[in-house]
């Protein structure tokens, strides 16, 4: 017996069943997948959807808005559905809703975008979709609303996906996996820099395109909390993304992701310090008695690991500091970072985390471990990355998963102390 | 003959420039701990390694030629031909054709960087005192141009950068927004209650204070006449949006102090150059 425990020991030992990235748990890691993944995505032809996204704002537990793209203006653009999967078939979903906007993307040769806001959404629920135009119809999709009470629920975070095209694919399709295989995963929030010019139609195109690569297998969506960054100034991000905030602010607001989990996101490439701040300290200081576990998230960094600080520093941080924030999502770097508790611009434990900068696809830069608020229980590193957060009532988990899948980071934050 | 080597200030004024100068290298020097747009453009072509490679050899030069251009000065005066020959003002005239690319180089790759930023494509033009300035003083060190075309070297120069900054405050450039309600918080106190108002107090501020750098701009460019008080005017603004990078972030941004050093310091030489002058600039 023992002769043949140490054979199988010595097989173990070769064979490790864990250890080396295993490409068969991360296909996207090989080249030849990633291509065959990409020549799979939909094409822009005349009236056919393509392109297509979920996009949440405010109130994502009872409404989403389904976008789209088609190479032609076409006549007629419909959403298709229903609490239940209608086979494919748009005539057999429940529900339909013309969309609400449509308009050619600016700068483009013609292309055009389309914006069906659904409303009065059912919490907690999946909701199947077909997306029409001129009788032409997408694959058939689904997405799950926020929920309206206290269950678990996990949500994504990045940034930084302007450059670096294989990578982006690569990393989207990681986020697809991750879809899959959490069933509880709601959404992805974006923190900026989608592309490297932001009024360029061409590179937008290409990146609703990838954007396709995090639809899992399944059909299911991630709904996209959007954040604008440096590079994506003009009206694209606007026509792309339903013009988060609404029109009278400038791609500001806060999304309640449950009742007890809220995500603020703010513009650091508009004005900081007045009308922004002024609403960010009447939201903060509403929705932090209600709320378990409060986010933020924007761009520039306030506690930077290779840049120096934005804006955000002077204006916003003293608020996140005054409201206890409990996790603050940063892009810009190019790099992984994880602050210490930071208050009064000191390590505080009662202070406020900042983790991210940003690994969508963007080549990584190296951090400047230096810096005090970075020095360990802080971290930094580089590699193309995605943050995964998930909210309980006990704790909230933040990990930062890298191309291969392993984890490259991670934390739990117990609810702080009313 | 109207060369500045038989110009009764030529030293002050030279001088003055080449303090401006040094100042204006340690302020990219010291900008240049974080990642420069150079950097950025560089990242996605070459990677990490060499990008940063590049920022850490430029901060290098610029603090060499900040601490150097003072004392090379000293050795090269008076300008001569012959001296031109010499190492030492050889040395000088690169160190100053480096100072003068770089700030131009810098201009460009922060519009560039931002191409779809109209902000940013004022910068080559707001800039526009950081490069001129050493070409100027390399002009004197080469003993080329006359007096006038230098002088006028520079009005342009100052012209440039007020119209550069005027239309990006015409255009409500969001961070001179923040660069003033950050200062008022400073001086008036902080209150995020209060920071709507001050906005708002500052998006009508802002096309005011456009218009007046208009106006300055024009000014200045006056043939036959030199107004020293614009010229005082200019460096006193020059100056104080200067110190207003500190005002409203604090001292951690006095490197943007030292950058800008040449938007203040350029109208100070020339109203002290003008003090001690004519009224009304010889012919050409």
């Amino acid at each position: 017996m023992k002769p043949i425990l140490q054979y199988v020991a010595l097989l173990l030992w070769i064979f490790p069943l864990k250890g080396n990235p295993d490409k068969g748990n991360a296909p996207w890691l090989e080249e030849k997948f990633v291509i065959e993944k990409t020549n799979g995505i939909a094409k822009l032809v005349g009236s056919r959807p393509a392109q297509w996204r979920v996009i949440w704002e405010t109130d994502p537990s009872s409404q989403a808005t389904i976008s789209w793209s088609t190479e032609k203006k076409g006549e007629s653009h419909i959403v298709h559905y229903d609490l239940k999967s209608c086979g494919g078939n748009p005539e057999t979903c429940s529900f339909r809703k013309v969309s609400d906007r449509d308009g050619r993307f600016s700068d483009s040769r013609g292309e055009h975008f389309h914006h069906a806001r659904l409303t009065d959404l059912k919490p907690s629920t999946t909701y199947w979709f077909v997306i029409e135009s001129d009788s032409e119809h997408s694959p058939e999709m689904h997405f799950t609303t926020a929920p309206s009470d206290d269950r678990p629920f996990s949500v994504l975070f990045g940034g930084d996906s302007r450059s670096g095209h294989f990578a982006r694919a690569q990393i989207n399709l990681l986020m697809a996996s991750l879809s899959e295989e959490t069933e509880d995963l709601l959404a992805f929030a974006h923190g900026g820099d989608y592309v490297s010019s932001g009024k360029n139609w061409g590179q937008w195109s290409r990146w609703l395109s990838q954007h396709e690569l995090t639809v899992a297998g399944s059909g299911k969506v991630l709904p996209i909390i959007p954040t604008r960054g440096n590079h994506d100034s003009g009206p694209l991000f606007d026509e792309i993304f339903d013009s988060p905030g609404g029109k009278e602010r400038e791609n500001y607001f806060s999304t309640r992701l449950s009742p007890q989990v809220a995500l603020v996101t703010l513009n650091t490439e508009t004005k900081a310090g007045g009308a922004q701040r002024t609403w960010l300290g009447k939201t903060l200081q509403s929705l932090r008695p209600e709320v378990r576990w409060l986010l933020a998230e924007y761009h520039r960094p306030a506690w930077p690991a290779v840049k120096r600080p934005g804006a955000a520093q002077e204006f916003w941080v003293p608020l996140f500091e005054e409201f206890d924030v409990d996790l603050v999502v940063e892009s810009d770097g190019h790099v992984i970072k994880r602050t210490v508790p930071i208050r009064n611009e000191k390590k505080d434990s009662t202070g406020v985390v900042y983790v991210g900068e940003g690994g969508l696809g963007v080549p990584q830069r190296k951090p400047d471990a230096g810096r005090w608020y970075l020095r360990s229980p802080g971290m930094v590193g580089r590699g193309h990355h995605v943050m995964k957060i998930r909210f309980t009532p006990e704790k909230m988990d933040y990990e930062v998963v890298l191309l291969d899948g392993s984890i490259a980071d991670q934390l739990i934050f117990r609810p702080r102390k009313k | 003959m109207n060369s500045f080597n038989n110009h009764y200030s030529y030293a002050r004024l030279a001088w003055g420039l080449r303090w401006v100068i040094s100042l204006q290298c340690f302020g990219y020097a010291a900008s240049l701990v974080v990642p420069s747009h150079l950097n950025s453009w560089l990242l996605p072509l070459q990677g990490d390694a060499f990008a940063g490679a590049v920022d850490a050899t430029l901060a290098l030069i610029l603090w060499l030629s900040g601490c150097a251009l003072p004392f090379l000065g000293r050795a090269s005066l008076p300008t001569s031909q012959a001296q031109w020959s010499c190492p030492v003002a050889r040395c000088d005239a690169a160190l100053l054709c480096f100072v003068a690319g770089w700030a131009f180089a810098n201009s460009v790759f922060s519009w560039q960087m931002n191409i779809e930023d109209e902000f940013a494509a004022t910068d080559p033009f707001g800039h526009a005192v950081r490069f001129v300035a050493p070409v100027v003083l390399l002009a004197f060190g080469t003993g080329r141009g006359s007096y006038l075309t230098l002088e006028w070297l520079l009005r342009i120069a100052i012209a440039s950068t007020f119209i550069g900054h005027g239309l990006a405050a015409y255009w409500l450039k969001p961070g001179f927004v923040d660069l003033i309600v950050g200062t008022m918080d400073t001086f008036l106190g902080d209150d995020w209650r209060l920071a709507g108002q001050r906005e708002s107090f500052t998006l009508v501020m802002l096309p005011w204070i456009g218009r007046l750098d208009f106006l300055l701009a024009a000014l200045i460019l006056i043939p036959f006449k030199r107004l020293r008080t614009v010229a005082l005017w200019m460096a006193i603004w020059g100056f104080v949006t200067a110190v207003s990078r500190v005002t409203a972030f604090g001292w951690e941004r006095w490197p943007d102090i030292l950058i800008r050093m040449a938007n203040g310091g350029l109208p100070l030489l020339l109203w002290l150059e003008w003090k001690t002058s004519s009224n009304r600039p010889p012919s050409l």
